[in-house]
């Protein structure tokens, strides 16, 4: 079965219309690329899913395990195992990186609070293979930390919360090739058959690390192209600008 | 008759109820009828009132013998506020702290004050912190649940080169109308950080001064209010700059839920010789509440040219993209509104003793309870 179905997509923001009509399908255990130019509507889409309320959807389905996804909450759609790295994860200096965790995994345990011990051990192992310096943990969440940091904490976030789908929007931007190098790994540990991912890209350079199944282009809203890792491979010789004419030519 | 008595009857003729710049608060809720037989009592943590009483200092109910001229001062200053003569037309009711010189306090300091039976109660509690001296002070008041309408002063006086954190907090599960009017004079040098958290349902009406009397002298100010059902807060913080190379910073923090009122005035003032002062200050509500209300007004009164000044204030609900983050890892709205209010009042909240911030944390999910 399908862990995730978009079928005709149709997103505005503030009257303004972003997906055209997205079609999109991914399987439980496949590891995907969006990539595409700036604004295009890769952000958009990841948002979308999310449940970000700044955007309306003004036609089509998003489905997430046969479940439409419509339908469910920010919060719901999360606990049901859906996941997004965000692209600009903001700072919340009030609670500790390790409590949000820490509540986060509650809330999906909902009856059966989550040990203390067991989840601070499992926390410092998760950090440590991630060279995140132990005193971050009890840092305010995301306080003071650099583009790359935040980014790092996200996948932090996400190999704790172990989610069913994980969207990355734009995980590898702001990157050296040291953090680069760390966030894949973690990305790759997270390979399951009970694991699928949408990574929104701009660059070919984080699939040479994250090797993905699929990869699909977006260009003006709605997805022109879809093939295996090779396709990304092409495009990076021949570049966006063919697939842009073509587009405009529709 | 004490001589604030004897003082005060020849003022109350031309007294009145002050006025403040916005706040807006009904006299009558804050009048003070005759006093009931008051019972009270107080305790301290042991080894630190040892420590004092070792060091010469001393924690003692107010009596005839008490030296009063630090609160004369404050009446003669005040002659005018009704509020503060009809207080001290009341028997002296309270605590005097005396700290001598070079004294360091290394323990913090915690003292609970109960005031069991009373339907009205006035408190004072008078401060004396000698030069070179360090005290980390807590003053926790509650209220037994017959007590209605509560008048309370502080009063203190910071020597040269001092350091002091007071922190005062009231509690009442019942509803309380509680009248406040505080003074710290801070000397040279002197380090003074003042925080205040009343936690009582009901009518508040308040006014904290802090007087940078002398040259180098900082203080912060800080008030941390979560109001919740039927409860109506008035505060003004004040700190006056009165000499030169003077620091001062005030925060003052509310979150309102349900139905509840919030008016912040805060005024950084700098006299004309105060050069070098710097002063900033920070007002922010968080309006939980469908029908909250509140106001935040920040002032700055300048008579010099060389110095620094600034001020923030907000009144708005949480960050969008905040609760948004949080929502997505999973969170119920409601544990997200929790993380958005500590993360709001985290800035005075981080600097507060533990066991004080659980019983914040305590009332504040009492009162989201009650919504």
């Amino acid at each position: 079965m399908a862990s995730l179905q978009i079928q005709n997509l149709q997103v505005a923001v503030n009257d303004t219309l972003i997906l055209k009509g997205v079609n999109l399908e991914i399987k439980a255990g496949e590891i995907h690329a969006l990539m595409g130019p700036n604004g295009t509507g890769k952000s958009t889409l990841s948002e979308v899913i999310m449940g970000n309320p700044r955007y309306q959807i003004i036609g089509g389905n998003i489905l997430f395990n046969g479940q439409d996804l419509t339908q469910m909450t920010v919060d719901e759609r999360a606990r049901s195992g859906l996941f997004l790295a965000m692209q600009y994860p903001p700072e919340v200096p009030g609670i500790s990186n390790a409590d949000f965790i820490h509540s986060a995994l509650n809330a999906r345990a909902q009856e059966k609070a989550v040990a203390v011990l067991p989840f601070l051990q499992d926390l410092q192992q998760q950090m440590q293979f991630l060279s995140i310096p132990e005193a971050y943990a009890e840092r305010g969440l995301n306080a003071d930390f650099s583009g790359g940091e935040k980014k790092r904490n996200e996948i932090l976030q996400m190999l704790m919360l172990q989610p069913q789908l994980a969207i990355l929007d734009e995980i590898d931007s702001g990157l050296d090739i040291d953090a680069l190098q760390v966030v894949a790994k973690g990305i790759n540990a997270m390979r399951s058959c009970q694991f699928s991912c949408l990574m929104v890209t701009h660059y070919q350079r984080l699939l040479n690390y994250v090797v993905p199944d699929v990869v699909h282009i977006m260009i003006d809203g709605k997805i022109v192209k879809t093939g295996g890792f090779q396709l990304a491979q092409e495009l990076e010789q021949t570049g966006y600008e063919h697939l842009l004419k073509e587009s405009n030519h529709e | 008759m004490n001589e604030l008595q004897t003082l005060t009857q020849k003022l109350v003729a031309n007294a009145s109820w002050p006025q403040y710049l916005g706040l807006h608060y009904q006299p009558k809720i804050f009048e003070l009828p005759a006093l009931t037989q008051t019972s009270w009592h107080w305790q301290a943590s042991k080894a630190t009132l040892a420590q004092i009483q070792q060091a010469g200092g001393r924690i003692q109910r107010l009596n005839e013998q008490t030296n009063c001229d630090l609160l004369m001062n404050l009446v003669i200053n005040n002659s005018q506020n009704r509020f503060l003569v009809e207080h001290f037309q009341h028997s002296l009711m309270g605590l005097e702290i005396f700290i001598p010189d070079n004294v360091t306090i290394t323990a913090p300091l915690k003292l609970f004050v109960t005031i069991e039976e009373s339907i009205n109660s006035t408190l004072t509690l008078l401060l004396h912190v000698g030069q070179n001296s360090q005290l980390s002070l807590q003053i926790q008041c509650s209220y037994g649940s017959r007590v209605q309408h509560v008048s309370v002063v502080v009063a203190g006086e910071i020597a040269n080169n001092s350091h002091i954190r007071l922190t005062n907090v009231w509690q009442s599960l019942q509803t309380l109308n509680l009248s406040f009017i505080g003074n710290l004079t801070a000397s040279a040098d002197s380090q003074c950080a003042w925080t205040l958290i009343p936690h009582n349902r009901g009518q508040m009406l308040g006014q904290a001064d802090i007087d940078l009397k002398a040259a180098g002298s900082q203080a912060e100010l800080n008030v941390l209010r979560i109001a919740g059902k039927d409860t109506t807060v008035n505060l003004q913080g004040c700190i006056n700059h009165q000499a030169p190379h003077t620091t001062s910073h005030i925060n003052m923090r509310g979150v309102l839920m349900d139905n509840s009122q919030i008016n912040f005035t805060s005024i950084g003032k700098i006299a004309h010789g105060a050069h070098g002062a710097n002063v900033t200050q920070e007002s922010r509500l968080m309006t939980l509440g469908k029908q909250a209300l509140g106001s935040v007004n920040p002032l700055l009164l300048i008579d010099e040219n060389d110095v620094q000044a600034g001020h923030a204030a907000s009144v708005g609900r949480y960050n969008e993209e905040q609760l948004y983050y949080l929502l997505s890892r999973g969170l119920t709205m409601a544990q997200a509104q929790q993380i958005l209010v500590l993360n709001f009042i985290n800035p005075i909240f981080k600097d507060i003793d533990r066991s004080l911030q659980q019983e914040v944390l305590q009332y504040f999910i009492q009162a989201s309870t009650e919504v």
